[in-house]
């Protein structure tokens, strides 16, 4: 299907325009008050091999904090064989790069807003498949804005998500998990 | 000792002794940015 349909109200969708909706909510995960870590259950399962993470909203104890993230499978968190490059640019200019070389996790996967909200949209690429997971995304927080990406070097298979905050701790916000329609 | 909060799914609880242990590990290796708290 390459022109997209136009739908109307009442309208019975075919099975060929469900099977083409490209992101899947897979899973909504509101965060807890005072929390350090929140790991995501059930994040990637064999029906997609890509995902989209969106994390916004909540507040922060430490202003423009961050969020490292990590894969786990059944009760093993993996805190190894981490890569990444993040490269960003503050509001005043310059362009600046802080890398994780074989490292516990993937850094900068969110940024704070001063301490008023998480801003991250990743994707994470084959996590759930038997090989390395690779990663992309960006993000901003009150004067900066960086995109990164990298990739876990086990070939492993995660179905969890764990996310840590870097400093303090983390109240509310929201991280939902799309799935990419293979 | 109160270890800080971890959440897995809707469940919020102090953190196990070894999962405290790899929190220390992770937040040890975050990376910092200028003007970071």
């Amino acid at each position: 299907m390459t022109t997209p349909p136009v739908f109307s109200v009442g309208q019975y969708n075919t099975a060929a325009y469900m099977n083409s909706i490209g992101l899947w909510l897979v899973k909504t995960q509101t965060i807890g008050t005072g929390v350090s870590s929140v790991t995501i259950t059930g994040a990637f399962t064999a029906d997609f091999d890509n995902y989209k993470v969106v994390i916004s909203g909540g507040t922060q104890t430490s202003a423009n904090t961050l969020l490292t993230a990590q894969l786990r499978t059944g009760s093993t968190t993996s805190t190894t064989g981490y890569y990444y490059s993040f490269i960003y640019s503050p509001f005043t200019g310059g362009l600046l790069t802080v890398n994780g070389n074989n490292t516990t996790g993937w850094g900068f996967v969110a940024h704070s807003l001063g301490t008023s909200g998480w801003s991250a949209s990743i994707d994470i690429l084959r996590p759930y498949a038997a090989v390395p997971t690779s990663f992309f995304g960006g993000g901003a927080r009150g004067d900066l804005a960086g995109m990164n990406g990298g990739y876990h070097s086990a070939a492993t298979s995660y179905d969890q998500l764990v996310l840590t905050v870097g400093s303090g701790t983390m109240t509310g916000g929201t991280i939902r998990i799309y799935g990419y329609r293979d | 000792m109160t270890r800080p909060l971890i959440q897995i799914d809707d469940e919020v609880r102090e953190m196990t002794e070894q999962e405290y242990a790899e929190y220390l590990e992770t937040t040890a290796n975050a990376p910092q940015l200028g003007g970071d708290e």
